[in-house]
Formats: C-alpha cells, sequence, structure tokens
C-alpha cells in the first residue's frame, strides 16, 4: 500500500477518468445502462428522422421553379419554390398589390420598436410610452395612409405578417393597463368591488380564447348600440386584450401578494397617498418580480394570435392558405405551414430566450 | 363616517355599472334580435337540430333534440380533454425525466422537443397533425398492424367488443367511479388510520368488484348473434366493424397531448428542482436508499408544488379541444357555432357555451384545489 494514500474514502467526484472519448462513453455505460441504451436508441431514432427530412427538404429540394410542373415529378422533395412564387400573399395578404413595400416598412417599424424597447436603457415608463406611441403611429400612417399622399388602405384589406403584428402588439400594449386595472379592482379591500372582479377573471379565465373572440366578433354587436359597434377587427382586439388581461392580472396579483406587508404599510406609515403607493412602491416590484410569467405571457399572446384566421381574418396563417389555396400550387400545403411555422418558431423563440436571459440578469442584479 | 360614507358609495357604484352595462347589453340584444325575428327563451332546446354534428361518443341523428346534440358535444370536450390531460401529463413525466436524468444527450433532446412545441401555434400544431391523420393511405390499402389495427385516412380502426353503446359508456362510468374510489381510499380522510396492507386489501376488492361489473354489462347489453369481439374489415369502400376513431378526434388528441406535455414537463421539471437540495441530504443521513429517498421525499414535496400549476395546465387543455373548430371536431364550441348558424338564437347559445365551460373549468378547480389542501393538510399535521 502507497503510503501517502491517506486513509479516507476517496471523494468519488475526483475519481480518475479515462481521457479517451470511447473508454469515456464505456465507462458511462457501465454506470447507467438504462440511460444509455435509451439515449442511444433516441438519438438514433432522430439522426434516421433527420435524415429523412433532410433528404427530402435540401436534397430533393425544389428550390426555384417558374411554376409547379417541377414539384409534381416523381421522387421530388420539399417544393420550397412556392415560397419564392407566393411570398408576397403569404407576408402582405390582400394588401393592394402597388403598396405591399408600405406593409413591408411597418413590419420592420413594428419589430424594430419591439426590439429597441427591449434595451435596458429604455426602460423607464415614460421612454417606453414614447418608443412605442412614435412606432404605432407610423405603422398606422404606413399601414392605414390617407395622409402624406398615401392611399387610404380599409382595414378590411390588411393582412399577412403585417396584421399579425398589429394585433398581436396592440393585443399586448392594452392587455398592461387592463390588467393593472383588473388586478387594484381585485385587491380592493371592499368587498363588492374585489369579489365582482373576482368573479369576472375566473369566469373569462375558463373560457376558450376562440370563445371570447367569437363572441366580441358575432355575439357583441346584437347588444351594442350601433354607434358603438365599430370595427370587427378593433373588437376582437379588445377581447382578446380583455382575456390576457384577466390572466396578467392575476400574475400581477402573485407578485403583490409576494411583497412584504411592510412594504405598504411602510408606505402608508410616511403618509404616501394611493396613488403613490401604487404607482411607486406596489406596481414597480410586482412587475420586476413577475416579470418572467409576463413574457411567458406575451409569448402565449403572439402564439395565439393565429386564432384569428378562425373568426375571418386574413393574418399570416391564413394568408399562407391562400398561398397554396390555387389550383397551381395545392401540392405544397406542407411546404407553406413549415415555413410559415418556422418564421413564427424564429420570433417566438427569441422573445422567449429573451425572456430567459433578462430572468437570469435581473436576479444577478438582485445579488 | 365620511370614509365609510364613500366606501359604501364606491361599492354601490361599481355593481350598478356592471348591472347597467349586462342588462343594458342583454336588452339591446333582446330588441334588435326581436327585430330580425327571432324568439327569445330556451323552447328551441325540443327542437330537432336537422344537421348531422359528425363524431359523438353515443349514435346520433338529424333528428335528436338540441339539449342532446348539446349534451354529447360537451361530452366530447370533457372526454378529450381529460383525456388529452392524462396523456400529457404522462408524455410530460416522461419528458421531464428525460430532462432531470442527468445524461446531456437526453437533455438536449428533451429541450429541442420542448422548445419546438412551445414555439410554434398551437393552431399551426393541429393543422399540421390534421395533415398527417389525413395522409395516411385509403380504406383500400389500409395499414395493417398487430391484433387487427387499421390506419387509413378516414381513422384509426380498432377491434371492440360487440355490443351496444350504452354498454361502453356504463363501463366508462364504472371504470371512473372505481378510479375515483381509489383515489379516494389512497387519499380520503375515511381512511387514514387504516393499515397500508388494509387499503391494499380494499383496493383489491375494489378493482375486482368494477371488473366484473363491466364484464356483466358487456354480457348483458352485447349485441345477440354476433361474435365477441368484431374486428375492422374492408366492406365495400369503407371500413366497417370495430370502433372508429376518425382522424379529427386523433388529431385533438395527439395535438393537445404533445402541446400539454411540453408544458407539463417544465411544471414538472421545475417541482422537482425547487426540492430543498438539504431534505434529500437528509434523508441520505438517515441512510435511506436512493428509491425510498425518491418515493418519500423528493416525489411527495415535488407533487405539492406542481399541483397549483398543473391545475392551471391542465385548465388550458380542456380549453384547447375549442380547436377542434379548426379541423372539424365536432366539440362543445363547434357545435353551438354551428347551431347559432342554423337556429339564430344567439344569446341563449352563447349563455349555454359560456355556462358550461365555466361549470367544466370550475367544477376541476375546486377538484384539485380540495386534493392540494388535504396534500397540504397531511404536511401540517406530520
Amino acid at each position: 500500500m502507497n503510503i501517502s494514500t491517506p486513509y479516507v474514502k476517496r471523494d468519488s467526484s475526483v475519481v480518475h477518468r479515462p481521457r479517451n472519448f470511447m473508454s469515456r462513453l464505456g465507462h458511462y455505460a457501465n454506470k447507467h445502462p438504462v440511460i444509455f441504451v435509451f439515449s442511444t436508441l433516441l438519438l438514433l431514432v432522430i439522426i434516421g428522422l433527420g435524415a429523412v427530412i433532410l433528404d427530402w427538404a435540401v436534397f430533393r429540394g425544389i428550390w426555384s421553379a417558374p411554376d409547379s410542373q417541377a414539384c409534381r415529378a416523381e421522387g421530388v422533395g420539399a417544393c420550397w419554390a412556392v415560397i419564392g412564387a407566393r411570398w408576397r400573399i403569404i407576408f402582405f395578404g390582400l394588401y393592394p398589390f402597388d403598396e405591399q413595400w408600405r406593409s413591408a416598412i411597418a413590419c420592420a417599424v413594428m419589430l424594430a420598436t419591439a426590439i429597441t424597447s427591449c434595451f435596458p436603457r429604455f426602460w423607464t415608463f415614460k421612454r417606453l410610452s414614447i418608443l412605442w406611441v412614435a412606432g404605432y403611429v407610423v405603422f398606422y400612417i404606413l399601414m392605414g395612409g390617407g395622409v402624406f399622399g398615401l392611399k387610404p388602405v380599409t382595414v378590411q384589406n390588411w393582412g399577412g405578417l403585417a396584421l399579425t403584428f398589429f394585433v398581436f402588439g396592440t393585443c399586448t400594449i392594452l392587455t398592461m393597463p387592463l390588467a393593472v386595472v383588473l388586478v387594484l379592482l381585485r385587491q380592493s379591500s371592499l368587498y363588492m368591488i374585489w369579489k365582482p372582479t373576482q368573479l369576472i377573471i375566473d369566469f373569462v379565465r375558463s373560457m376558450p380564447l376562440l370563445v371570447v373572440m367569437f363572441v366580441t366578433a358575432v355575439i357583441v354587436p346584437f347588444g351594442l348600440p350601433d354607434a358603438l359597434i365599430g370595427e370587427k377587427l378593433y373588437r376582437v382586439i379588445l377581447g382578446f386584450a380583455f382575456y390576457n388581461a384577466c390572466y396578467q392580472a392575476e400574475i400581477l396579483r402573485g407578485g403583490i401578494q409576494s411583497l412584504p406587508q411592510g412594504q405598504d404599510e411602510a408606505a402608508k406609515a410616511l403618509g404616501l397617498s394611493y396613488r403613490h403607493r401604487v404607482s411607486r412602491i406596489i406596481l414597480p416590484q410586482a412587475f420586476k418580480i413577475t416579470l418572467p410569467a409576463t413574457i411567458n405571457q406575451i409569448v402565449i399572446i403572439f402564439l395565439e394570435t393565429p386564432l384569428i384566421s378562425i373568426i375571418g381574418f386574413f393574418e399570416v396563417l391564413a394568408s399562407g392558405a391562400a398561398a397554396f389555396g390555387t389550383l397551381e400550387w395545392g401540392v405544397a400545403v406542407a411546404e407553406v405551414y413549415l415555413f410559415i411555422s418556422i418564421v413564427f418558431f424564429m420570433l417566438s423563440f427569441s422573445l422567449s430566450s429573451y425572456g430567459r436571459f433578462l430572468e437570469k440578469h435581473l436576479s444577478v442584479n438582485e445579488r | 363616517m365620511n370614509r365609510r360614507l364613500r366606501d359604501i358609495l364606491l361599492q354601490i357604484s361599481f355593481v350598478g355599472l356592471l348591472l347597467v352595462l349586462i342588462v343594458g347589453f342583454l336588452l339591446n340584444a333582446y330588441f334588435n334580435l326581436k327585430e330580425q325575428g327571432i324568439t327569445s327563451g330556451f323552447y328551441f332546446l325540443e327542437r330537432q337540430i336537422g344537421w348531422d354534428m359528425g363524431f359523438a361518443f353515443m349514435p346520433t341523428a338529424i333528428s335528436d333534440p338540441y339539449w342532446y346534440a348539446l349534451l354529447l358535444a360537451l361530452m366530447n370536450t370533457v372526454v378529450i380533454g381529460y383525456a388529452a390531460i392524462a396523456l400529457a401529463t404522462i408524455l410530460g413525466v416522461g419528458v421531464a425525466a428525460m430532462r432531470i436524468s442527468g445524461s446531456s444527450v437526453l437533455n438536449t433532446i428533451a429541450v429541442g422537443y420542448i422548445e419546438l412545441i412551445r414555439n410554434v401555434p398551437p393552431l399551426v400544431q393541429i393543422l399540421a397533425w390534421y395533415a398527417v391523420f389525413t395522409a395516411f393511405p385509403p380504406p383500400r390499402q389500409a395499414l395493417e398492424f398487430l391484433g387487427g389495427v387499421l390506419l387509413t385516412a378516414r381513422g384509426l380502426h380498432v377491434p371492440a367488443p360487440n355490443v351496444s353503446g350504452m354498454a361502453i359508456v356504463l363501463s366508462c362510468l364504472v371504470a371512473l367511479i372505481c378510479i375515483a374510489g381509489l383515489l379516494w381510499i389512497a387519499l380520503g380522510k375515511r381512511f387514514m388510520f387504516h393499515q397500508s396492507l388494509q387499503k391494499l386489501k380494499i383496493s383489491a376488492i375494489v378493482m375486482a368488484g368494477s371488473l366484473v361489473l363491466i364484464c356483466a354489462i358487456m354480457a348483458v347489453l352485447r349485441l345477440p348473434d354476433t361474435p365477441l369481439i368484431s374486428y375492422p374489415a374492408l366492406k365495400g369502400f369503407n371500413i366497417s366493424g370495430g370502433i372508429t376513431m376518425p382522424p379529427e378526434l386523433t388529431t385533438i388528441l395527439v395535438g393537445v397531448t404533445v402541446f400539454g406535455s411540453a408544458f407539463a414537463a417544465e411544471i414538472i421539471r421545475g417541482g422537482f428542482l425547487s426540492v430543498d437540495t438539504s431534505k434529500l441530504e437528509a434523508g441520505k443521513a438517515l441512510g435511506m436508499t436512493g428509491w425510498s429517498i425518491f418515493m418519500k421525499i423528493r416525489l411527495p414535496i415535488a407533487i405539492r408544488n406542481i399541483i397549483p400549476m398543473m391545475t392551471n395546465l391542465y385548465v388550458w387543455l380542456i380549453k384547447a379541444t375549442a380547436l377542434g373548430v379548426a379541423v372539424g371536431f365536432a366539440d362543445l364550441f363547434n357545435v353551438v357555432v354551428s347551431a347559432i348558424v342554423q337556429s339564430g338564437h344567439v344569446i341563449e347559445f352563447v349563455i349555454i357555451l359560456a355556462g358550461a365551460f365555466w361549470a367544466v373549468n370550475a367544477g376541476f378547480t375546486i377538484l384539485m384545489n380540495r386534493f392540494d389542501r388535504r396534500l397540504h393538510a397531511k404536511e401540517a399535521r406530520k
């Protein structure tokens, strides 16, 4: 026995590790046989599937063709030519063909606004609101026209990605103040105020979003005086926003309840008014605590915007359906949907990744 | 005094405002509809629907009254919703297990799955699944699987016992009661002080009893002069015999399950990670084995952390069955929309629709909250 070996059991974390990759693999397989076999099998299945998809999408894929004749041949893979031929209708829907550059710039403005507001430099109430109001006005003027010599385009003709962005952006912006109002009513100390609010929130939360959209699009006009009916799109957006506000209100309520009671009491003791207690002490902290859940909710809003296509709006999913709806490109259903999924995935994934980054970043700052 | 008066006035005006909005809306709707010649009231529920509602768990006909069609549609929503909940939980546990397995390969695969599912709109997923399930060959070239299962573009055809539809519904009911009974025995106050062996015995009796009951129902209600089990087979241009799961049903079930599993996996993983490591170390120090540390410390605490979030997810999944409208599955929302188009009774149907969804989800939430409280009560007693 070597004299230098200490008389204690070796710490398992400093056990000798084989350097070679293969022997390390063998070591692992010995130690966790079930996981090893399972992950190997899964990996093989995924590699096989990936190879099939790669072959279909890339190697046998048709990237450009003047018409769909090439896609109808035997043994041909994905028909990406449909995107090249029909990308205008996918992205812009029914928007007048000659004016589609406006729709494209409007989308870019909306994206730029969203990305700019991700920088911490803009995180004051004033800067954020100025940024969004400005972005919004530009978007609206570009899309709607009627001023600066732009041809007017009615809301019925908006479509594609611009409509998706518009619905998503408006809904998100409306959701936040609505949620604040709801949560303040819900947290009221007066029984006949918080109880009805609670009932409303719980009721709306138990409805599917589709039902809310359907009711606002089709049913609400029956119950409103003619002067208040307004555009169907705006009603649906309002309904959508109210639905999400009920969720966001519950998220904020969780945040407010997790604040130490002393915060509010200290503010009261200092003689702050209700308005200042809420706007300076309670809400900023509640928003900060619930930031991950809030971003999660925003991602959900984004992913639920395609539902408006069921109510009859021409957003990006519905205009995608129109892209292969012609006799010519009827072969390329899967390709169009795949393309739209990729667009949605990229946007949604970057949003949720940003949320995760923020969560980590803020919790580091906390320490 | 001044403050109290102000409070009372505030409350009265808030409730008053709500009442004015609701009553004004309803009155306005009533008069508007009357102008269009649509009568109000719920008498139409007795009338025949006059159209085919599509898939249902019971035989349907065009001459069914409205209330019956609505009931069947509600049954579709609830049954598919609950089935999707159960399947999503099982799949979610699997994915969560992959994430906390410690194997980087499994973890990467699971993360890929979760991110893919969570970042593609549910509606797009449902449409994609529908495309998959209707892309199978026509009945003449049906894909055959083990045990007489056939897969065609018309759906999944499974062999089934030759019994009436009533028998299947009754058997499902018995099975549900049996599961509820087992849960009660496992968690109920009534059985708290029973020995575990005794509990096992009672559970076995309950299970055996329900099995006998199901067999009896099957035997009594089986169709006379037919073989015991009917196998699906090609007859003319279509497949007859057995039970057919239409592609719409499979789409909704699979779509909602897959969608839910990604969220369930993250919730379950979070629940397991939130268990204090010092508790696990304490178990180790007491000389408990890995398995019993998992079963007696990690799992119970994790479940307690998971349940409130899972309740939200479950309610969400029940609601997600309304996406059936995109592929033509006869869920409650779809049937109500068709009924409104057919009959024009807008307000009544919306009240029914909202009331039904509220009842289903509120009932479910109350049940889950009771379950949650019971688990926490146990923790407090110890």
